[in-house]
């Protein structure tokens, strides 16, 4: 166990010191958020509360802390969709890839752990986009149950790492144009609900958008952090999210390793 | 050689790759195989310093990363310090220091030290221990002063020595190196065997060294095993490849021709495989032969009793490709030795 934790701290370390040795990326990709929590802010100027206040009723919010929540949480959630395929393609571009799997590390956290650094900097920017929209912005987050939150939060990484790691398997034996991850992306971002409620959508489309876990990962953040909902009240998002995980994770393993194997009887570990 | 004392056990270990292009996918023809490795067996002792010798494409990258778990063999057996691969790969890696051909198997923008504290936690180390351990493996390899420098403002050769500190790390009882010099200098190069030949000798590590170069060979190595178009063509104690290497040398006969040349004469260097270059009207000619001390003497001695007269000779080593040729064409069924 202590060797695993040092070999999480180490991936962590070694991504962030990466990622602090451009210094200028850094700071630009931590305060980007400002700019897209702006926009927003002058959309929402434009859409009616009266109108937008019976959509959203249920977040007992306005169209901007709504919103602002599906900021915060899209680009973090993408980190969980494309984040393992990102961080693997890029071990095999620059060449590191192969070195690391010649260590006596399980390849499953090979695949995994390269992505630690990437959930705690979108963690990171979610939070400052957070404080951008509530400090400069005036959106209310009052009444937000952070400890619920943080649950949410834990299943909706673990879930979204199903598609991660499915996506990076992918990648891993056909090595580039993941599909996986391209329509996971387009639904997380138009039909979960990340920039307007689910009940906008056709009815056929709102089917859909129940069936896919990043619905429920928006729910449970929304009705934590804007109406202060506690754990029974957003169980049901909390099941799902934790069942798929329950499901999805052994599957994506299974896939993960049938991939490597693969990869490695190909002799393509390393091949881009 | 016994399989029972090895330390790295590879039995009749063969690997194809498949070649399929798109065209070939979408017209459902069936793939063409690329034989990378054809049924190897090779057994290394523990201490013993092997070379793994051939010319690029030889298969050389490809029995490494079978012995790594980087890529799986189609048929046969690896056994790395007594630990079946895949079977049991986790094992297997801990036994081997991996010395990689590529650069970029570093992070380039981490400093030598943080890059060789990373590895060393995947080997298993806590934290401390491998920062203990990075530091007095950047003090035995020179490398202390430009510890804290980003990787990639180090010269060529201090990547390499960094590359074989990193094989270190574990102190592993195999060293696996995949062309360590490859792309250094002359200078660079010899300061570089120089220090592996140190380490090596005085940690009586197993090492399997993989390159095309017969000096590195020379210099470094106990044994060697040849190996092109994936087969194995030689194994053997180093003396016994420098004698092979001897047989085959390049030598070029600077020499006037008699007014007359007689019938004989033709027939004679026609016999001996002597290649003519020059003019023969001007009676001054090289001719270019191949073989070892005694066939030159022989010809030597032709030559003149045919009233040639000799006014230079020059030796030179066959290139590698040309020995291992000859190796291929005389020599397999009488120097392939299985372990």
């Amino acid at each position: 166990m202590n060797s695993f934790l040092n070999m999480v701290w180490a991936f962590i370390r070694r991504d962030f010191l990466i990622a602090t040795s451009y210094k200028f990326q850094f700071i630009f990709q931590l305060t980007a958020g400002f700019f897209i929590v702006a926009f927003f802010y002058f959309i929402s100027q434009l859409i009616d509360s009266g109108a937008s206040g019976k959509m959203l009723s249920r977040y007992q919010t306005d169209y901007f802390s709504f919103v602002l929540i599906g900021v915060a949480a899209a680009g973090f959630l993408q980190t969980g969709l494309s984040g393992f395929a990102d961080r693997l393609r890029t071990g095999m571009t620059e060449g590191s890839l192969e070195m690391t799997f010649s260590c006596p590390v399980k390849p499953i956290w090979v695949l995994v752990l390269p992505c630690l650094w990437g959930f705690l900097f979108e963690a990171l920017k979610a939070f400052v986009i957070v404080l951008f929209g509530v400090f400069i912005f005036g959106a209310s987050l009052g009444k937000a149950d952070l400890l619920s939150g943080a649950i949410i939060l834990l299943f909706t990484i673990t879930s979204y790492s199903v598609f991660g790691i499915l996506s990076a398997s992918i990648i891993m034996v056909i090595k580039r144009g993941d599909p996986l991850n391209l329509v996971f992306t387009a639904a997380s971002s138009l039909i979960a609900g990340a920039y307007f409620p689910t009940d906008l959508l056709p009815a056929w489309l709102a089917w859909v958008a129940k069936i896919l876990p990043m619905t429920y990962a928006y729910d449970g953040l929304r009705m934590t952090l804007l109406t202060g909902a506690g754990i029974s009240e957003v169980s049901h998002d909390l099941v799902v999210l934790s069942g798929f995980t329950l499901i999805g994770l052994p599957l994506a393993i299974w896939v993960a390793h049938s991939a490597i194997a693969k990869s490695k009887r190909d002799g393509s570990l390393g091949v881009f | 050689m016994t399989e029972h004392t090895s330390l790295l056990h590879v039995d009749r270990v063969s690997k194809a790759y498949v070649v399929r292009s798109m065209k070939e996918v979408l017209l459902r023809r069936p793939p063409r195989y690329v034989n990378a490795l054809e049924s190897i067996t090779m057994h290394l002792q523990p201490g013993q310093v092997t070379a793994l010798l051939g010319p690029n494409g030889a298969g050389k990258t490809t029995l490494i990363n079978i012995l790594c778990d980087l890529t799986r063999a189609d048929s046969g057996s690896v056994v790395v310090g007594g630990y079946p691969i895949p079977e049991k790969s986790l094992d297997a890696q801990s036994e081997i220091g991996y010395v990689t051909t590529n650069d970029r198997s570093f992070f380039w923008r981490l400093t030598g030290r943080k890059n060789l504290e990373f590895f060393a936690v995947l080997q298993g180390m806590s934290q401390q221990l491998a920062g203990n351990r990075t530091h007095e493996l950047l003090v035995r390899f020179n490398l202390l002063e430009q510890a804290d420098r980003p990787f990639n403002t180090y010269s060529a050769g201090m990547k390499k020595r960094l590359g074989i500190a990193r094989a270190f790390l574990q102190d592993p009882a195999i060293l696996l190196m995949d062309e360590p010099t490859n792309g250094l200098d002359a200078r660079s190069t010899e300061d570089l065997l120089g220090l592996v030949k140190k380490e090596i000798m005085e940690s009586q590590k197993t090492v399997l060294w993989a390159t095309h170069r017969a000096d590195e060979v020379e210099r470094l190595c106990d044994r060697v095993i040849v190996l092109i178009g994936g087969r194995i063509y030689f194994d053997d104690a180093i003396d016994a490849f420098r004698e092979v290497s001897r047989r085959h040398q390049v030598f070029t006969i600077e020499s006037r021709l008699p007014e007359t040349p007689s019938e004989s004469l033709d027939q004679f260097i026609s016999e001996t495989d002597l290649t003519l270059q020059g003019d023969k009207t001007s009676r001054t000619v090289k001719m270019i032969g191949t073989g070892d001390k005694q066939h030159l003497s022989d010809i030597l001695a032709g030559l003149i009793g045919k009233g040639v007269l000799i006014s230079q000779i020059e030796r030179q080593s066959e290139p590698l490709h040309k020995v291992f040729m000859h190796l291929e064409n005389s020599v397999s069924d009488k120097a392939v030795h299985s372990a």
